[in-house]
């Protein structure tokens, strides 16, 4: 449980850029440090995290309740949003500061292209995982033209994307 | 500006706490499809229906969810919520936020764990797994190109990329040396295009969520 709180602590408190920052983070930590998760669960996790409204650190729910059911559900989605609640309200004391101060962009100019990096890694980790075979490299393929060409909502991308599986797996 | 709380027009009226709960439930329950959908829903909400934010405060909230670590959405809220009503206002606003989606995610996580291994969802959850492929990499793209019009931040791209595939790197390491990175290679202003990440009024293209 300690483990689990901190764990999830850490990860809110560095992941710069967004949410989806989380996933190289979930992945080297609850994947391969502490196996809470196998590769498939972790996975199946983003994408339930992915259909469901609201910030896909969402999916951090389904690894506290793998690990230490509702109380660990709540104390993972406690620990991970936590920092974003203190960060938000210290931001409202610095905003002038933030804005113009040059270190912090300088700072913040490093941590954006690397951070992309990071969710690309994670990228090519899950895509190994879940990109097996024909049909699944053309729905990845079908569904990342639907996304970036068509503008398409990433919400109902996924459920299409599931619901082809389920007809065709 | 001194103290945060006072919006800059002061002749906004005091925002009730329930109506900040009760909107923010709604925006939680259905703000699909990550950061930028979820930002446009509350710019709705937050200023075109009610005024309770100008697009000033609008864009700073969108700016502070950017440059703070966690979910850009709800850094927004929160901050806006802090300076709407206080520690009560931003508490009120964070856990209103996050609970439809915690509730959902849960009951989720019950019908997986109960039904996970029966075979149609073996194959559902096939099909989720390759879409989730497409939008990471459909946001790795979004947020990605910018990067490569200077030689410095392609290369710091790159490098993260292959020191955690190759290297296997820890990822809190890596957020600590591309910042200590950024504050060698960024030294001038003129390494600093466009001005602070804009564009909160709901047009933004989506980097993150």
């Amino acid at each position: 449980m300690l483990d689990l709180f901190f764990t999830f602590l850490k990860i809110g408190a560095f992941t710069f850029g967004g949410g989806m920052v989380m996933i190289p983070f979930i992945e080297q930590d609850a994947v391969r440090t502490f196996g809470w998760l196998t590769q498939r669960e972790f996975v199946d996790a983003i994408a339930m995290g992915q259909i469901t409204p609201g910030p896909i650190v969402i999916s951090s729910v389904f690894i506290g309740y793998k690990v230490a059911g509702l109380a660990g559900a709540v104390l993972a989605m406690g620990a991970i949003s936590l920092p974003t609640f203190f960060y938000s309200i210290a931001a409202a004391y610095h905003l002038h500061r933030l804005k113009t101060n040059l270190r912090v962009r300088a700072i913040l100019r490093g941590v954006g292209p690397a951070v992309v990096g990071m969710i690309l890694a994670a990228g090519f980790v899950i895509a190994k995982a879940s990109v097996v075979n024909i049909w699944t490299s053309l729905l990845a393929l079908a569904c990342l033209v639907a996304i970036v060409r068509f503008k398409a909502d990433t919400s109902l991308v996924i459920v299409a994307a599931g619901a082809l599986g389920l007809l065709l797996g | 500006m001194d103290d945060p709380r006072e919006g800059p027009t002061g002749e906004a009226p005091r925002v009730g706490l329930l109506h900040l709960a009760g909107v923010l439930l709604k925006v939680g329950a259905t703000g699909f499809g990550g950061a930028m959908p979820m930002l446009a829903l509350l710019h709705t909400e937050y200023l075109e229906k009610r005024r309770w934010v100008s697009q000033e405060e609008f864009d700073e909230a969108v700016m502070v969810g950017q440059i703070m670590p966690g979910p850009i959405a709800v850094d927004a809220i929160t901050h806006m919520g802090y300076r709407l009503r206080g520690w009560s206002g931003a508490l009120v606003s964070w856990f209103a936020f996050i609970l439809p989606s915690f509730l959902l995610m849960l009951a989720l996580t019950l019908v997986y764990r109960r039904y996970g291994g029966v075979p149609q969802f073996i194959g559902l959850f096939k099909g989720l797994g390759a879409g989730v492929v497409a939008v990471i990499a459909a946001a790795a793209w979004r947020m990605g190109r910018p990067h490569f019009k200077d030689v410095r931040t392609a290369c710091l791209l790159l490098g993260a990329l292959l020191g955690l595939l190759l290297l296997r790197i820890n990822v809190v390491l890596l957020v600590i040396l591309a910042g200590l990175a950024g504050l060698v290679l960024f030294r001038k202003p003129s390494d600093f295009p466009p001005a602070p990440p804009r564009g909160g009024s709901g047009q933004g293209k989506g980097d993150g969520r």
